[in-house]
């Protein structure tokens, strides 16, 4: 199909004070502090990952499932085609088939929660949590907390990777020695022990795919929000700012994504 | 700010955008691949470009940015000129502690 047969004037049905120009221009603005916001995690990650904490982040980054990471890569580029065909046909004029496609990017944005809803459970479940304080200080300034840590595995004659492995209780004291794991679970010690940089790199990657999950979950309602415009030919073929918008912010969610996936993923 | 018939509306087709999610498939491959290899301290450099490759895509076709005014093709080339800066002068900066 020509595309030329198809251009229309936006402005020469019932708009009178549309501004095309400065809806899209206000939505630009809006997307460029989405970039700093994230641009600023990215930037701490990056001081992190290449300086004192390189080793740890590495060993850190290596728990993390690349086959989910690609998956979803896969999910959400495929959900951006999909946004940009519901552009396409209702710049064409066909509603419903414009429909089809959001309904699809929809589909496409949860799929992807369910995958995340699965990596963070399966972090859960070993206990790595967002934030757990007791920890978080340990990372953050509390030297005493740090020096305790470092003076518990000079004394344990372990390598770090058996220390680590030692489970520990809420307020970090380890399990003695001769339990089972599950005596050891049982008893209160279900805690791993975590070093800085790991404990960084998870603060990390929560905050980050955190929120970018809640972009994710925005984007939803939004898309819904443009299904029931079109729905209510609020949205046509010689007026659809609002679904250009909106896709707008949903290939910044997809670009985020774009770097997320190899920083945490692949680099480590 | 516009008006009437200087007004065009340009439809990217829908093979046009097919061709560039292909493309950003197979640069996604890439990038698992090229992380299978270990190369030190430049598995981060080729993760970044080949993930600025796909952004680049991503914004040219699917944010059609490649078809605006140059205008606003100058402002977000700026914004992430800043963004550039604001990175290398960190790195700048921690590099040479």
């Amino acid at each position: 199909m020509s595309a030329d047969a198809h251009e229309h004037d936006r402005f020469e049905v019932g708009a009178e004070h549309a501004d095309y120009n400065g809806d899209k221009f206000g939505m630009w603005l809006f997307l460029f502090t989405e970039l700093i916001l994230f641009g600023g995690m990215f930037l701490a990650f990056f001081v992190y990952s290449t300086g004192q904490y390189g080793e740890e982040f590495h060993e850190a980054g290596s728990h993390l499932n690349v086959f989910m990471g690609g998956g979803n890569t896969i999910v959400l580029l495929t959900s951006s085609l999909t946004m940009v065909f519901a552009i396409t046909a209702i710049q064409y004029g066909r509603k419903y088939l414009s429909m089809f496609w959001i309904v699809l990017t929809i589909l496409c944005a949860m799929g992807f929660m369910v995958v995340k809803y699965f990596e963070w459970g399966y972090k859960f479940k070993h206990h790595v949590f967002p934030a757990k304080i007791a920890t978080l200080e340990a990372a953050f300034g509390r030297s005493d907390l740090k020096k305790a840590y470092d003076k518990e595995f000079m004394a344990s004659g372990m390598s770090l990777k058996e220390f680590n492995a030692v489970p520990v209780n809420a307020s970090g004291e380890p399990a003695p020695e001769g339990l089972s794991a599950t005596e050891a679970h049982d008893q209160g010690y279900t805690h791993s022990r975590y070093t800085r940089g790991q404990i960084i790199f998870f603060g990390l990657y929560f905050a980050m795919t955190g929120l970018h999950g809640i972009h994710v979950l925005g984007g939803v309602v939004v898309l819904l929000w443009v299904l029931w415009l079109v729905h209510r030919n609020k949205i046509v073929s010689n007026d659809f700012i609002i679904m250009e918008n909106v896709g707008l912010y949903w290939h910044v969610v997809d670009l985020i994504w774009i770097y997320l996936f190899p920083v945490f993923y692949l680099v480590s | 700010m516009s008006h009437g018939h200087d007004e065009e509306v340009h439809i990217v087709s829908f093979s046009t955008h097919t061709a560039v999610w292909l493309g950003l498939l197979m640069l996604s491959g890439l990038t698992v691949a090229a992380a299978g290899i270990n190369l030190g301290s430049l598995n981060l450099l080729i993760a970044m470009t080949i993930a600025t490759m796909k952004a680049s895509l991503v914004v040219a076709y699917f944010m059609h940015v490649k078809y605006e005014k140059p205008a606003l093709q100058f402002i977000i080339l700026f914004v992430i000129l800043f963004m550039f800066v604001v990175f290398c002068e960190t790195f700048v900066d921690f590099g040479t502690r």
